[in-house]
């Protein structure tokens, strides 16, 4: 079916080494009360499809910063991002939008979840707002495969810390997301629902072959990705 | 289709069901029901005022018709012309004739004069008829007319003919016989001093008396009767056809006594029901401000799952318009059941026929829901336009506000279409709102400035952490305390405005009828009589405003030139040039009067005339002016030296031209008396009348009944608008409190975890409420008193003095019921477990 908005801009990577995010030379200063204040100074990165990519930094280093801006939440004062080949940093945020809804999937640190939807309506969403006449079917089955089936009807305050990231992370995968953005999955839960999340997390990526990129500041779980990359004073730094 | 207009057309369809879909979730989650029950009061009391106005006001002007005995007369000469009356049956119109004359009625060697009334088998076409069958007995209605034959007299024509119930008169050549005592038509009224006692008989025993010649002195009405736009059609029908002589009357503008209280009502329930649809407005936008802040994350959520801004607008206004929509049948039902209620509730109070509105009041109630909704509610949701999808990193990004100017042009559109409706007046309402405006923008200005101030002032200082925090809250959202404070101060001035205006009219109508108002006047009391009189009634212990001379005359001239051309031709017309008026003379200013301009005489002084300011006004006379009327014959000529107000609605006699004693007190008068006797008293009349066989006793207490029914209605009616107030100021405090409240709640989890006790929390969350109550009340006031001047002076025409108590009341009554329902709102943030809100953060 058709997308309800607009045709897509672009036709997805049948080529697994194709790149999923790429940015150059990007900066990000934002102003504050004594100047102007860089956050991201001159960084560059590329992160091909399939692949699973930890951004690792201390706080306040800017790792929520770029990882709005890979996701298009937010846009870099300078420097260019291609998003599932579209170049995304000169788009308007509608355009933007676009682009994530038809590629990316979200997991956040404090699930946002929408306190007046069940779990099953929490995850219908994003298929809802492409108009998927699956929509209910497809989101009873991903809560079944994150093992949900029987808090289908309970609403997130009803659910665990972990229950509420499991729903986020069906949700995530709900609208087939080429490329998977996931802030801090595991900083609100404890040590060992953290580790099922992230088993869970790394599963559902794996089978639906979805590129992952992952803000953390826990080393154990970054080190599970295929490339671990640290940021500090505005700069990227591969991990050997 | 073209494919763009179908894509365009299935989107429309898929964002109404995704829509749908929202709402009903939204629903069930309990996200919906403080907006839909506002929107439900703004609709039900929007369709409750409008059908209940609109009936009352229909009904109000069916006892004014009945006052007329018809919707419309037309007074001639002669009867009126065929085509006339042809062309009001073609407009479908009820017609009646009337005939009314003065005659001579015959009883043996008995002979008096009579106000003779002929009338067809369907008179009144409004109103009704009031006889008993015996005079001076208990009356009762009256469902049909004289039949041919007979007669029915006025009870105290009975003792003047000295007849009984089944005796003959003769009238003219024929003879009738007494059937009946009538003692009320709704249609006498008129002009009390020159009326003889009834004798009414049926038109079709006209032809027999043969008392009507060629060039008889009498009087035709034509009564008719139909619905307003017949009514309308037929007047305009008739513009050009009439001749001089036939003269149009409308009931709207016939009797002036019950005029003044009708336009009085009408005005007071548009103004009510104004009060009452700000008040809704007020609930509807703070219930949708809400609504709207709630759904900052679901809208970053969707954002950052590819809805485009427009999409998830679309989305959120689509449900909110289906809400509207779907309000409007409960809401609209449950008005028609308010109305229904209410007028259940006062049956007996209400006139026993109230008419059936018109469909216009339910649509425009169900169309007050999508208004109001549009007008205050769209604002705030424009506001989600704007949320950054970065909201899901950071939740402290929250939109800026919706531009200020767009809420304040939508608000008022909505609130001049609402109102232009309910008062019918567009630049009136227009102003009104815009100054309304301007005051509680500045107002609202004032406010956030004061609170800087209290800031600055207090920062630093030692004071009590609830009060710090109460203070530092309010600092802090200046913008939303002040919307708060406008809220609770409109809302507490539109509850004190209706409340000082209802005790304003009331106490006016109480005054123009007071219990003991005169409900007999004597006429033609001769002048050898008056001492005898006077004695009669104070043996008798009756109450009395005293005797007045009557001297009769007709103004001739205005500054020594004939009256015929010294006026226009429009106000040639004016009913005091084509007959006599009457006249007094007075050594002071009648109670019911008041002075103008100019000055009263000193006493003993023989120059002066003091003349009303209606006629003075239509016959552009002025102070200085010399008047000269026909006496009997003779001419008198005065000087105006004062212009006088006179209360037409007080039944105590009152006169056009007051001159000095010495100026009138040789010329032939006759005496006026007024008093007021209860209904167990009425025997004495009887004795009045064989003992001064030449007056001529009025009945008034029918008419004063009538009146007084209606004034009685009105207070009713007042009071049920005052009731919807009171219910919508109620819904304002709930939405106000409810949507500050997610805040409260967090904060109040903060602090219980850092350890503050229940105690503290309440007080701190209520200090505030009380806080707010108290300075919503100090404006109130201030707001009141400011309209209520207006509103007495420019509207109501009613004196005005500023209202003390209600500096204090108001602010205290605030702090009181503020801080009250805040302590209600505030006991959910007491008893939740902080946990349980700091995990939702």
């Amino acid at each position: 079916m058709a997308h309800p908005l607009e045709a897509s801009t672009h036709t997805s990577p049948d080529n697994q080494q194709q790149t999923a995010v790429a940015v150059s030379d990007l900066i990000k200063t934002v102003v504050a009360r004594n100047g102007e204040l860089t956050i991201l100074s001159g960084l560059n990165l590329q992160i091909k499809s399939g692949e699973s990519a930890a951004i690792v930094g201390a706080s306040g280093s800017g790792k929520s910063t770029l990882l709005g801006i890979l996701a298009g939440l937010d846009q870099p004062s300078a420097g260019s991002v291609v998003l599932a080949d579209t170049r995304i940093d000169h788009l308007d945020e509608d355009s933007r939008a676009r682009v994530r809804g038809e590629h990316v999937g979200f997991v956040f640190q404090s699930f946002q979840l929408l306190p007046n939807l069940t779990a099953l309506e929490n995850v219908m969403l994003p298929l809802e707002l492409v108009g998927r006449k699956d929509a209910f079917k497809r989101a009873d089955d991903l809560l079944k495969r994150v093992g949900l089936d029987q808090r289908t009807d309970h609403y997130p305050r009803q659910l665990s810390g972990g229950e509420q990231q499991r729903v986020a992370i069906a949700r995530a995968f709900a609208g087939e997301p080429d490329i998977l953005f996931a802030d801090e999955p595991t900083g609100n839960l404890d040590e060992k629902t953290g580790e099922k999340i992230i088993d869970l997390l790394f599963q559902v990526n794996r089978e639906n072959g979805t590129t992952l990129v992952l803000v953390t500041h826990d080393l154990s779980l970054a080190s599970r990705c295929d490339r671990v990359l640290h940021l500090h004073g505005g700069v990227l730094k591969e991990a050997e | 289709m073209s494919r763009v207009a179908s894509i365009k057309a299935s989107s429309f369809k898929d964002n109404t069901a995704l829509s749908w879909r929202f709402m009903i979730r939204d629903w069930r989650a309990g996200e919906l029901w403080l907006l839909v029950l506002s929107l439900i009061m703004a609709v039900s009391v929007s369709t409750a005022i409008s059908l209940f106005s609109d009936r009352l006001q229909l009904a109000l002007g069916h006892q004014v018709a009945e006052v007329l005995g018809a919707d419309m007369v037309i007074r001639s000469p002669r009867p009126l012309q065929d085509t006339i009356s042809a062309g009001a049956k073609e407009q479908g119109l009820e017609l009646s004739t009337v005939l009314e004359f003065p005659s001579v009625v015959l009883a043996g060697d008995e002979m008096q004069l009579v106000s003779a009334k002929a009338v067809e088998n369907n008179y009144p076409l409004r109103g009704y008829m009031r006889g008993a069958p015996q005079p001076f007995a208990e009356d009762e209605p009256l469902e049909y007319t004289p039949a041919p034959g007979e007669a029915w007299l006025e009870p105290r024509l009975f003792p003047l003919l000295d007849v009984k119930i089944g005796d003959v008169v003769t009238l003219g050549e024929t003879e009738l016989r007494v059937t009946r005592a009538i003692t009320l038509e709704t249609d006498r009224g008129g002009d009390f001093y020159s009326l003889s006692p009834r004798l009414m008989f049926n038109m079709q025993d006209l032809e027999a008396t043969g008392v009507i010649q060629p060039g008889s002195r009498v009087n035709w009405k034509t009564l008719l009767a139909g619905n307003a736009r017949q009514l309308q059609g037929f007047q305009n029908w008739t513009s050009g056809k009439l001749d001089a002589s036939e003269k149009l009357v409308m009931a709207d503008d016939s009797r002036r006594d019950l005029r003044n209280s009708v336009v009085r009502l009408k005005q007071f329930l548009g103004l009510a029901s104004m009060a009452a649809i700000l008040l809704a407005g007020i609930a509807v936008a703070m219930a949708s401000r809400r609504f709207a802040e709630r759904r900052f994350d679901n809208t970053a959520i969707m954002r950052c799952f590819g809805g485009s801004r427009r999409q998830v607008l679309n989305l959120l206004v689509g449900e909110l318009v289906l809400v509207a929509f779907l309000v409007a049948i409960p809401g609209v039902a449950l008005g028609w059941l308010l109305q229904a209620g209410i007028v259940s509730l006062l049956k007996g109070i209400l006139p026993a026929w109230l008419p059936q509105p018109g469909l216009t009041p339910l649509l425009v109630g169900g169309a007050t829901g999508i208004i109001t909704l549009l007008g205050f509610g769209l604002a705030p949701l424009l506001r989600l336009q704007n949320v950054s999808p970065l909201r899901v990193l950071r939740r402290e990004l929250a939109p800026a506000p919706a531009s200020s100017w767009l809420v304040y042009a939508l608000s008022l559109s909505a609130m001049i279409l609402l109102l232009w409706y309910h008062t019918g007046q567009l630049m009136m309402t227009a102003g009104l709102v815009m100054t309304g405006a301007v005051i509680l923008v500045s107002i609202s200005l004032g406010v956030q400035l004061l609170l800087l101030l209290v800031d600055k002032r207090t920062s630093g200082k030692p004071m009590p952490l609830y009060w710090r925090l109460g203070v530092k809250r309010m600092v802090q959202q200046r913008g939303h305390s002040s919307a708060q404070l406008l809220a609770f101060s409109l809302t507490f001035m539109a509850m004190a405005i209706v409340l000082v205006l209802r005790t304003d009219l009331l106490d006016r109508w109480q005054k123009d009828l007071p219990e003991d108002t005169p409900n007999y006047f004597a006429l033609n009391i001769q002048p050898e009589d008056v001492d005898n009189y006077e004695l009669f009634l104070e043996n008798s212990d009756i109450d009395t405003s005293g005797l007045y001379p009557i001297v009769r005359g007709r103004l001739v001239q205005i500054n020594g030139v004939d009256v015929r051309q010294a006026v226009s031709k429009e106000q040639r017309g004016h009913n005091s040039l084509n007959r006599e008026l009457n006249m007094t003379w007075s050594p002071e200013l009648p109670e019911s009067n008041t002075l103008l301009e100019g000055e009263w005489w000193q006493p003993g002084s023989a120059d002066g005339l003091s003349v009303e300011e209606e006629i003075a006004e239509h016959l552009g006379i002025d102070i200085g002016d010399q008047l000269t009327f026909m006496v009997s014959g003779r001419k008198v000529t005065e000087t105006v030296t004062s212009i006088r107000k006179v209360q037409w609605e007080s039944f105590q006699p009152n006169f056009y031209m007051i001159f000095p004693k010495e100026a009138l007190k040789d010329l032939p008068a006759s005496w006026l008396n007024s008093f007021y006797l209860e209904s167990e008293d009425r025997v004495q009349l009887n004795q009045l009348i064989t003992h001064f066989p030449t007056l001529t006793l009025l009945d008034l207490d029918s008419v004063i009944g009538q009146v007084r029914n209606m004034l009685e209605q009105s207070i009713v009616a007042v009071e049920a608008m005052l009731a919807a107030l009171l219910l919508a100021g109620l819904l304002v405090m709930a939405s106000v409190i409810e949507s500050s409240i997610d805040h409260r709640l967090q904060e109040g989890a903060l602090i219980r975890s850092l350890g503050g006790s229940r105690r503290q929390l309440v007080f701190m969350q209520a200090g505030e409420f009380i806080i707010l109550g108290a300075v919503s009340g100090l404006v109130a006031a201030a707001g009141t008193e400011l309209c209520s001047y207006w509103l007495n002076t420019q509207v109501f025409e009613l004196s005005w003095e500023p209202v003390w108590w209600l500096w204090g009341a108001l602010p205290l009554l605030g702090a009181v019921v503020i801080g009250f329902s805040g302590w209600l709102g505030v006991q959910r943030v007491v008893r939740q477990s902080p946990s349980n809100i700091l995990k939702g953060l």
